[in-house]
């Protein structure tokens, strides 16, 4: 062990022997391989619509059969970064720092791409999310939101178990991170604003662990409710999503029409269900059925205990990358894996919470399970990652 | 690291929250949102019951319903117009640039017709094309349609006894009005799972009524005679260029309408065709109404028999007693009464038969006006008779008390009174079945969808016994016999038919104005209502022929050769006997 920074010299110098190289956490990645799985057997649940088929009206079975595909893809992404030293994106002297940049860097731009390259954004519900990258029988497209979610973590846990880094040092240490990260979840907020808002929790989360200055942080939340509102004024229809939030009597036919559809899916199921593929609201009741509301789906045909199952997954996920984090053998596996954990489960939180109306509805996939190839490709890399942080744990 | 158990069990705090308020949502609000989702997940369908049929005395349908297929097409499922429209047009001999207009202009709806009532080669041609390309947001919908097959057969029967249906498949008008409730059935309904754009998701229905379909009526009308009480009617208008006229067939023995025929008449399916004037539309309304229990007037001389006849019960009178007529004109108090010949004396038999004003006014001089009211209500007159049809008319006799001593000459001879065609008929089958009044009936029952008898209405109902039958039959053998034989019946031309003894009552009125001030001057209505055999009657006819120019207008000669014509034929058709022998002279 070569490249060791220096939090962790200091807590080898307190006795605690680091252990030597052992497997990827398996556990991990059984978790996050069943969400992946059901995921792909809910898109198609909720994709096929059998008068869609006989009406040629759609090519019905497009989502599901690319859902399938990229679950594939993402069960590889996880197995191949869980093999991967995450180590490689440690602040290493001998790269400069720069492969833990990297993939920030690579968001940032292609961030930018999906903004100013004409023709580059396919509009997705009013927001410029994705970067075509082919358009012919189907259309793939390539979400930059989803890699700078990944990137932001595996950046800040690299620069913030710098060696020499000191994070309670404003000037030097508390501004130029907070003000990198955040160009990188502005450029995100501006399409993605949900992406965004997680980002930023991420982001106070990681400084709370790594230790910086309280006051530091208040100000920090200060800005961001700052930026937050402004995002939210760039665009009419995020204001449009608050007021019908907090509006006491939705409309049922205007913006509310959504969430009111996720309430009947999710009371339809009642506890038990109705079954597998039975389900009713994804013709054409509730719009984004496969997407960002695929729980009120699974709620609908597998009931409150499905759903309630698919949260405990998270849960499991969410205890297993606090193991990890407590066990890692050094402190850039440490906060890797807290991030990474909380990056995803949050999102989770987030998105349980729109669904049930618990907080105004912003687009937040639900990890692993709705459709989007993008985000099965990069949470599948981040979850191998987290799987990773295992081969080095202390016991 | 410094709070990492607080950070991870706050996330894991969001987590079982999320998951404690999805079971929160289904405990406080489950039943609700269930609700509220069968409710916008499934659809109601009627399915139309088949509406009931009317029948003639013999089974014959002269309404029925067919179920005709139509074509229409949900134009927002339709991603290739032009393919859509080159398919389908031209197996319904439509233009394709057409429907492609049609599936253009209504592509964002749900709904649109392609074509009404496809015939069968129509029909299978699109299901072969539909299914080869699978073009099926084109939906063949079956749609309820009346249908009259005489009219098929360019006889329309009826048409004002019928009624007729309106677009939803409800009577408007006569039978079908009168037993809507009986003909209309009950619908059934199904339920069905659809998606928003209500399209069936299931192949199965969730909930399933069967539709009821609607009972039948069978009419006491007999789809024969009606046919030929009907091409006479229409005869003797156009011979007389009349503009309207009424006949009415029954069975004295009975009260059975066997044919009620009002001309002009109209086409049910089309009652008030479009593309009419304001004007023709008016006329075209007045064509609608069964005038032969809605119309009330003036009778005039067929009204001789209803005084004359109960004056001899009353012993007030014989029909051979002789008065002193000294004609052609005689005075009553302040009014001098009219005949059309100047007769010295006759026989009360013959005033009926020559249908003398002056022999009547003396007679009602005889009877006074207390007695007169008291026969008119005897026959009936001025009430409804009950008959099953809808908007009839009582008729108009004034009060007792609002008669005038003018009324004393009037009503013998048809005046001061109006009476619709249905309630003469009934009171001249008095002299035909022993004097006995019948309620007149159209129905003869009805029967359910399943063949079962759900109501009799073949019995006979005597209203009241109206003149003893010695009386009655007295009267018509020889006052009402002689009215063909020797007075303004007479002669071939008029009401006599060959092997049967015909009698009646002719009868010329003039029709009153509009405005309620006296007669029009050169318009008559000229009636005969008549019988036969005269020995046990089986046949009481009636007709009226209204508004005649002047040119001939005794109901003798208007009306007579038309009911004689009627009573020939239906006699003929219910195989009666031969009254007369076949070489002996006719006539008096």
């Amino acid at each position: 062990m070569t490249t060791l920074s220096g939090t962790e010299l200091r807590e080898e110098s307190d006795g605690r022997a680091a252990a030597g190289e052992s497997a990827y956490d398996a556990t991990v990645v059984l978790i996050v391989g069943a969400l992946m799985t059901f995921g792909a057997v809910m898109v198609y649940s909720a994709s096929v619509t059998i008068r869609g088929a006989e009406f040629h009206i759609e090519r019905w079975w497009a989502t599901p059969l690319r859902q399938s595909v990229f679950a594939l893809a993402g069960l590889a992404a996880m197995l191949l970064t869980a093999f991967f030293n995450y180590r490689f994106f440690a602040w290493s002297p001998k790269w400069g720092g720069w492969a833990a940049r990297l993939p920030a860097l690579a968001a940032a731009i292609l961030l930018l791409a999906a903004m100013v390259v004409p023709g580059a954004a396919a509009s997705r519900l009013g927001s410029a999310r994705s970067i075509v990258v082919f358009d012919g029988a189907f259309t793939l497209g390539f979400q930059p939101a989803e890699l700078a979610k990944v990137a932001l973590v595996i950046w800040l846990a690299s620069r913030l178990t710098r060696a020499g880094y000191d994070v309670r040092d404003l000037r030097r240490g508390f501004a130029p991170l907070v003000g990198l990260a955040g160009i990188l979840i502005v450029l995100t907020g501006i399409s993605d604003f949900g992406t965004a808002v997680l980002m930023g929790a991420v982001l106070l989360a990681l400084l709370v662990l790594a230790g910086a200055r309280w006051a530091h942080i208040a100000l920090l939340m200060l800005g961001g409710v700052v930026a937050g509102a402004l995002l939210i004024l760039i665009e009419p229809y995020r204001m449009k999503r608050i007021l019908t939030f907090f509006s006491e009597t939705p409309d049922p036919t205007g913006a509310g029409y959504q969430i009111q559809q996720a309430m009947i899916a999710i009371g339809s199921g009642g506890w038990w269900g109705r079954g597998l593929g039975a389900g009713l609201q994804k013709y054409g009741y509730l719009p984004q059925d496969n997407n960002d509301f695929i729980l009120a789906i699974i709620c609908e045909e597998l009931g409150v205990v499905g759903g309630a199952a698919v949260v405990a997954l998270f849960l499991a996920l969410l205890w297993r990358g606090w193991r990890l984090s407590a066990t890692a053998g050094d402190s850039f596996g440490r906060l890797l894996a807290a991030g990474l954990t909380l990056s995803i489960c949050l999102q989770a939180a987030f998105n349980v919470a729109v669904v049930t109306n618990s907080v105004p509805t912003k687009g937040i996939s639900l990890p692993f399970v709705s459709a989007g190839g993008s985000g099965v490709l990069f949470l599948g890399a981040a979850a191998g990652l987290l799987a990773s942080v295992g081969r080095f744990a202390r016991r | 690291m410094r709070g990492r158990v607080v950070v991870f069990a706050g996330v894991a705090a969001l987590l079982a929250a999320g998951a404690g308020r999805l079971g929160y949502i289904e405990y406080s609000q489950g039943p609700r949102l269930r609700a509220q989702a069968a409710r916008q997940q499934s659809a109601k369908m009627a399915i139309p019951a088949m509406r009931g049929e009317i029948l003639d005395t013999r089974g014959r349908v002269l309404a029925g319903t067919v179920r005709r297929p139509s074509i229409y097409v949900d134009p927002s499922l339709i991603e290739d117009r032009r393919y859509a429209a080159h398919s389908i047009a031209p197996v319904l001999g439509l233009e394709p640039g057409w429907l492609e207009h049609l599936l253009l202009e209504r592509r964002n709806r749900k709904f649109a017709w392609v074509k009404r009532e496809i015939t069968e080669q129509e029909l299978s041609a699109f299901k072969k094309v539909r299914g080869q390309r699978r073009l099926n947001a084109f939906v063949v919908r079956y749609e309820p349609r009346r249908e009259y097959p005489y009219a098929a057969l360019g006889k329309r029967l009826a048409a004002q006894v019928l009624g007729f249906v309106g677009a939803e498949q409800t009577g408007l008008a006569g039978i079908e009005q009168q037993y809507e409730s009986r003909l209309q059935g009950t619908d059934g309904q199904r339920r069905t799972t659809v998606d928003t754009r209500r399209r069936p998701l299931r192949r199965h229905d969730d909930a399933y009524v069967a539709p009821l379909d609607g009972a039948s009526v069978v009419l006491t009308i007999d789809a024969y005679i009606q046919e030929r009480a009907e091409h006479h009617l229409r005869s003797a208008l156009e011979r007389y260029e009349a503009e309207w006229g009424v006949a009415v067939v029954m069975d004295p023995q009975s009260g059975e309408v066997l044919a009620m025929a009002t001309f002009p008449d109209f086409d049910p399916a089309e009652p008030i065709p479009a593309g009419l004037s304001a004007r023709e539309q008016e006329t075209a309304q007045e064509h609608l109404r069964n005038r032969a229990v809605s119309d009330a007037f003036e009778p005039g001389s067929i009204f001789k028999p209803f005084v004359a006849a109960p004056a001899i019960e009353a012993g007030l009178s014989r029909l051979d007693e002789s008065f002193a007529i000294n004609g052609p004109a005689h005075r009553f108090g302040r009014r001098t009464i009219h005949d059309t010949h100047a007769y010295a004396t006759l026989t009360l038999e013959d005033v009926v038969a020559k249908s003398s004003n002056i022999g009547m006014g003396l007679l009602g001089e005889r009877c006074g006006n207390k007695r007169l009211f008291e026969f008119v209500r005897r026959f009936g007159f001025g009430e409804k008779t009950g008959i099953a049809l809808p908007g009839e008319h009582a008729g108009l006799v004034h009060d007792l008390a609002n008669w005038t001593a003018y009324s004393t000459q009037s009503i013998p001879i048809g005046q001061e009174i109006s009476i619709t065609p249905i309630q003469m008929v009934s009171a001249f089958s008095v002299f035909c079945n022993g004097g006995l009044l019948y309620r007149p009936r159209i129905v003869r029952g009805i029967i359910s969808a399943s063949g079962e008898t759900v109501l009799d209405a073949s019995k006979p109902i005597v209203v009241r016994r109206v003149l003893a039958e010695q009386v009655a039959d007295e009267f018509r053998r020889r006052a009402l016999v002689r009215v063909v034989t020797a007075g303004t019946g007479r002669g071939r031309h008029r009401a006599e038919i060959p092997d049967y003894q015909v009698f009646g009552k002719t009868g010329t009125a003039q029709v009153a104005r509009s405005d309620g001030r006296g007669y029009l001057s050169n318009k008559y209505c000229g009636s005969f209502v008549g019988g036969a055999p005269s020995d046990r009657p089986r046949v009481v006819a009636l007709v009226t022929i209204y508004k005649l120019s002047d040119k001939a207008y005794y109901g003798g000669t208007v009306a007579a050769p038309a009911v004689s014509a009627i009573l020939a034929d239906t006699l003929a058709y219910l195989q009666v006997p031969p009254e007369l022998p076949a070489d002996r002279p006719r006539g008096g």
